[in-house]
Formats: structure tokens, sequence, C-alpha cells
């Protein structure tokens, strides 16, 4: 690893904008999430099945 | 199936504060479960199968709300890191549960002990760091990260837990930003818990049982906290958790002692 790492640089860049922006939720968001909640679903359904 | 809700929501503040924190999950809700009167075999594979599913949930986001970015071709830093931590830990996890299960015990005191000052002494030199900051804690120090992941893997492959803390503080102490230190954690831990997983997968051949009664509960309230912390992660400012991380860990530390020495 170098010493002039860029990890967390984005995570500066979007902590320097004010909280409203923070706030916001790009469609690209909120579409993994649609997919995550399927998933739980899904995977609950399972649980049903084997417990 | 059965569903305990006291269950889904302390599997829901703690994965939320592990997310959000880096640590507590395996260490604060472990003691929880045995004092609720659940065996080893019915708490730890189930915390290690909802840690592993709800870390890779809350490693997604983390990526996706800009926590941190990983990348695999070319490997950037922060997936560097996350595997390395992650390397660590599997090799800690693989010994600690084969240690465990085959009857080679270390005296529990003198571990948890042991575990829970090095945790308060991390949240204390936490605060001392952020006094300090200016002076001399503000370079980045890839090799220090290297010997902090070393010490997570050896508390863990002794049984005493604090990987998380371990591994969050240390990063923070190597310079990495407080934000995405917490989401590293998470990757390193999903992957070291699906380690976890493989071992308890290869000693149920070797006779001993063990029951997911837990996991339709555990799962619920990691899923749910996997999904939000991220985001909060995301709005509050770095500064807030600049303190909590060093705090929770510190509040971690008087838990561990008090329960060694007092419940």
């Amino acid at each position: 690893m170098e010493m002039d790492w860029e990890i967390g640089k984005e995570a500066r860049e979007l902590d320097e904008k004010p909280i409203i922006e923070r706030m916001r939720v790009e469609k690209r968001s909120i579409m993994k999430i649609s997919v995550a909640l399927l998933f739980y679903f899904v995977t609950m359904v399972l649980f049903y099945f084997v417990f | 199936m059965e569903l305990i809700l006291i269950i889904i929501l302390f599997a829901f503040l703690f994965e939320s504060m592990d997310s959000m924190a880096g640590m507590g999950f395996g260490t604060a809700l472990s003691p929880l479960l045995f004092l609720m009167g659940y065996t080893p075999l019915q708490v730890v594979p189930t915390i290690l199968i909802s840690e592993a599913i709800t870390g890779a949930i809350d490693t997604i986001f983390d990526h996706e709300f800009k926590n941190v970015r990983y990348s695999f071709r070319p490997l950037n830093d922060a997936t560097k890191m996350a595997l390395i931590m992650a390397f660590f830990g599997c090799l800690a996890i693989f010994a600690s549960i084969c240690l465990g299960y085959f009857a080679i015990k270390f005296p529990d005191i003198v571990i948890k002990t042991y575990v829970a000052i090095l945790i308060l002494f991390m949240g204390i030199s936490g605060f001392i760091k952020i006094k300090l900051n200016n002076i001399k804690f503000s370079k980045k120090r890839p090799k220090m990260l290297i010997g902090f992941s070393a010490l997570a893997g050896f508390n863990k492959g002794i049984g005493g837990g604090g990987y998380g803390p371990v591994i969050t503080m240390g990063q923070i102490f190597s310079g990495v930003y407080e934000k995405s230190a917490t989401a590293i954690v998470s990757f390193a831990e999903s992957i070291v818990s699906i380690m976890g997983i493989f071992t308890f997968f290869l000693i149920s051949f070797a006779g001993v049982m063990v029951d997911l009664v837990l996991l339709p509960s555990l799962f619920t309230g990691g899923f749910f906290a996997a999904l939000i912390a991220p985001y909060l992660v995301r709005v509050l400012p770095n500064k807030f958790w600049r303190y909590l991380i060093p705090a929770y860990a510190f509040g971690i530390g008087i838990y561990l002692i008090l329960q060694i020495f007092v419940l």
C-alpha cells in the first residue's frame, strides 16, 4: 500500500457538501435497496421451509 | 420458523452500531444471548452466518453511498486493506474454532481481561488522537495497519473477541478516514465470518451439532440495520463518527470488564 492512499477521498468530498446533498438518494440506490428487500423476503421464505 | 422480537431488536441495535462504529455485534451480542440461556452452539454459528450476509449487504451499500470505494480490477487500497484484515481474521477464526471445540482452552478470565483492557486503551487512545490530530497522528501508516490486523487476528484466535474494535481503531490510528474505516471493517468481517461458517461446517463432520434456531431473528434485525447504517454514516458528518467510535470502543471495554468482574 502506498503512503498517499486515496481511501475515503470521496467520503471526504461528500462531507464538505451540505447535509441536504448528502441525504439525497439516487435512483440507482433505490433500485439496489429494492433488490436487497427482495433478497430478504426470498431468504425468509427459504428459512420458513428449512426451520 | 420462530421470530423472537427481543432478539430482532438486539440484532438491529448491535448490527447498526457494528456497521456505523465498526465493532460490537459479536463482542456485545454474544454475552447477552448467553445470559438469555442460549448455548454457544446456538449463538456462535448463527452470529457468523448473520454477520456474513449482513456484512456483505453493508459492504454493498457503503460502496453505493460512497463511504468507501472498492475496486478489484485494478485492486485499490481500500480493497487491499480489507483483504489483508480478512486474511489475518480468517487464520484466527479457523484456529479459535478448532481450539475451542477440540478442548484446547486458554484461561478464560486472563484472555477476556486482556481484550477488555486493550479495547479500553484503544478507546482512550482514540480520544488522545483527536486531541493530537494535527501533531503526529495525521500521517498515513500502512505498516502499522498490518500490525493491527495481526493483533486483531491474534485476539480472535485465542478466543477473546475484540476483532472489530482493534481493526477499526487500528485503521484510524493509521490515518484512515473514520467513515471509510468502519466500512472496510464490515467488508473484512463478512469474509472472516464466511471462513467461520466453513470451519463450523468442517467440525460438524466431527460430530459437533450446531443449532440455527436464532438465525431468522438475528438475520431480520441485522438485515435492516445493514440497510440503514451505511446511509446514516453518509449523512452524519465525519466529526460525529470521530467521537462516537472511540466512545463506543470505551463503552464496550467497560461492558466487558463489568461482565468479567460483576455479572
